[in-house]
Formats: structure tokens, sequence, C-alpha cells
């Protein structure tokens, strides 16, 4: 179905498509967020309000600026900086647990070989030095590296030209490249990421 | 042969991203590995990599539950967020969880007292819209006020989302899946249904029988 024809479903009271919004999009919401932050809590209280937010604003759809998945991006990225911007200085004196790593799960079921160990310590310093990149880098990196959204769907979302959009991806990809030349598994992936 | 600076600047977002044609890739590699200018390309390719590599997370267990609870009736003025929050937190201590456990049991005995056969319930019954319009039809119920109706639901949505994240340590896993249109009990054969558990504390919330008081 159509996304505005969902939306015109859900002003009429139906309450099965807003159900099915919901449902297709919360764990891409629920990701964004996880990214972002690097918290689990925190990124569910946020993709929770990101809903709460559409849901009391789904009259302003306007599905010219955008799909319905783009419009929650959007919504979402904006409660990420008010976040952002809300726990700077708590942030100066995070705390020790914040600070660990947070694995897949997967990876913690058996013990790895050496060359897995390497590559979820990569993965580990990639996860954390994303979470330390500027809020305008970080969100472009995690739009289209993570999220895999098309360049005029992140323009969309950030409100910026595609061009602004590419040079903020080239230079927060290169800033993430710098922070796993310090990891010492990093010389090892031979045809890790080929393709 | 080998690529140099300008060919690589290029064409820098497809080779960042891994879509050029595997000889081109080799030769623009070649390049960055080698040229003191462009080894940082050769880092951020790696790192995409990782990125692209990388699995979305599940969706946290009863996360999708919990909004669609916040969003069957109109939002009261406070900040929801804030609010939930609170809520949230206090179900997070142990000695919650032992409460919950005990409210578990106990509604259980007083259900059987009273008869209540589980089986009879359909899943549908217990969705937010029918509950809601449930507790608006029956004028006797309080819960059909506004504010303490929502905050009310929510705890039952929190209990239920609760449920979903203990059920795999603590219940058996079910039993394989029948083709037969008319076999008993379907429902529980779908990982999205409510479960026996849960099923009951939601009854218990819409008859009133718990009140949010009584689980702190
Ligand atoms: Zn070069």
């Amino acid at each position: 179905m159509e996304d505005a024809e969902l939306v015109r479903r859900c002003l009429a009271g139906d309450s099965a498509a807003w159900e099915t919004i919901v449902r297709t999009h919360t764990r891409r919401l629920y990701n964004l967020c996880y990214r972002f932050t690097g918290q689990r809590q925190e990124a569910e209280d946020l993709a929770q309000e990101v809903f709460l937010r559409v849901f009391r604003t789904l009259k302003s759809y306007d599905p010219r600026q955008g799909s319905l998945g783009v419009w929650l991006h959007r919504v979402g990225r904006n409660l990420l900086i008010d976040y952002y911007r809300a726990t700077r200085r708590q942030r100066l004196t995070v705390s020790l647990e914040d600070e660990l790593p947070h694995l897949e799960e997967k990876e913690s079921a058996a013990p790895p070989p050496d060359r897995t160990v390497a590559l979820s310590e990569l993965r580990a310093t990639l996860e954390r030095a994303l979470t330390r990149l500027s809020p305008e880098l970080r969100e472009a990196v995690i739009l289209r590296d993570l999220q895999g959204l098309e360049y005029r769907e992140i323009s969309q979302v950030l409100d910026i030209p595609e061009g602004t959009v590419k040079s903020r991806l080239n230079r927060g990809r290169a800033e993430l490249g710098k922070a796993l030349k310090r990891q010492p598994g990093f010389a090892l992936p031979e045809g890790v990421n080929e393709g | 042969m080998n690529w140099d600076c300008a060919q690589l600047d290029a064409r820098l977002a497809e080779y960042l991203e891994g879509q050029l044609e595997p000889a081109e890739l080799r030769a623009a590699d070649a390049h960055a590995r080698a040229c003191p200018r462009c080894a940082e390309h050769f880092l951020a390719r790696r790192a995409v990599g990782l990125l692209h590599q990388m699995d979305p997370l599940e969706s946290p267990p009863g996360l999708e539950t919990r909004i669609l609870a916040l969003t069957v009736a109109p939002p009261p003025r406070e900040s929801l967020w804030a609010m939930f929050a609170g809520a949230w937190r206090a179900f997070q201590q142990p000695r919650m969880a032992l409460s919950l456990a005990a409210a578990v049991v106990s509604v259980a005995l007083v259900l059987n007292a009273f008869g209540v056969s589980l089986r009879d319930i359909r899943p549908s019954d217990l969705s937010p819209v029918s509950l809601y319009r449930g507790a608006k039809r029956q004028a006797h119920l309080t819960y059909a006020r506004g504010s303490r109706f929502v905050n009310d639901l929510r705890l039952v949505y929190e209990i239920r989302s609760r449920l979903e994240e203990i059920r795999p340590a603590t219940e058996p896993a079910p039993a394989a899946p029948s083709k037969t249109p008319d076999s008993p009990a379907p429902e529980n054969k779908q990982p999205e249904k409510p479960r026996e558990g849960a099923r009951v504390l939601w009854l218990l919330a819409y008859y009133n029988f718990i009140a949010p008081g009584e689980l702190r």
C-alpha cells in the first residue's frame, strides 16, 4: 500500500493501518537511534518517542517531501540532535559502563577463532568511533552505510543538498578509517571486506 | 594497471562503497595502499566495508507493543516520554520482577476460581484497540476516562512486554505448528500473539482486578 494511502487510513481511524506503520518501521528506527547513541536503553526510549511524535503529527505528512520512511528518519534525526545537545555535558562524565562496547549477541556465543576476535574488536572500535564522530558526520554515515538510504533520501532527511551529503560522508568515513588504523587487528582482514 | 590520485578522487564514493568493477577496484586499491595522499581513502574503505557487514539489531522485545499502547488514545499533556521512562525503570528492579511473578500466580488462581477458561480468549480480544473500545463501552469501568486509562493501559503493556522478554527462559517451546485449520488453539503457535501469561495479566487489568499499585 502507498504511504499516502496508509496515512489517510490512519487519519480515518483505521488502527490496523497505524499498526502496519509501527510494525514496518520500528526496527529501522531503533537501529538508527542505537547507532547514533550507542546505548540500547536510550535508543529504545528515543525510537518510541519518534512514533509518538509521528502519531501526533500524522496530519502533516506530505508525500511530496519523501516516503514515510524518510519522514520517520527525519523525526528521529531531529530527536537525536536534541538528545545530543541535551546530553553533551553529561557525556563528559560518562560512566564506565556506558563505555563498554556493545557487541552483537551472536558474537559472544562461542569462543571464536583469532581472526573472528580481531574482527569483532575491529567492529567494536568502529562502533565506538561512530558514536564519537561529530553529529553532522555521524548522521550522514549512519543513514548511508548502516540504514542504506539513497543520497536523495538522506538529503531529504537532513534537509541539505546532495553534494553536502557526499562531502560529509567522505569526511565521516575518513575519520572512522583513522580510528581503525590504530587498531592492532587492522592489518589482518585480507579479503574481509572485498566487495 | 594502477590508478592515479585524480582517478581515485573522481570515483571516490563508488570506491568507498565497493561499487567499482573488480578490475577497477583492484587498481584503485593498489594505488590507495601505495600512495601516502590516498592512504586515508584505503582506511575509509575498510571502515565502510565493516559498516556494511554489521547486521541490524532486532527490535527490543515489547517495543512495538508499547508504542501501540501509547498511541491507542490521545496522549495526556505532560511529556509522555518522561512519565514513561520512570515507569519503565521501576520495572527493571529485581524486586519488581519478583512481585510480578507473584502477581501472575495469584492472578491465575483468581481466574481459575472464576471458572474463566483461557482457551476461550482470542488474541484479537486483547489487542489494544479492542481493549480500548471495550473499556469505552463499559461505563462502569473507571478506565474509560482519559489519561487514567492511558496510564493503566501503559502498565498493562509494560507487563506484557516484560513477559515477552522473560518467556524464552521460562516457557517450553511451543509444539510444532499444525497445518489443519481446525486444530485446537492455533493462536498459540504464532509468535506475535500474546502468550498465556501475558493474557492473564491483560485480562486482569481489563477487568480492573489488579491496580497498578499492587505491582509496586
Ligand atoms: Zn593518490
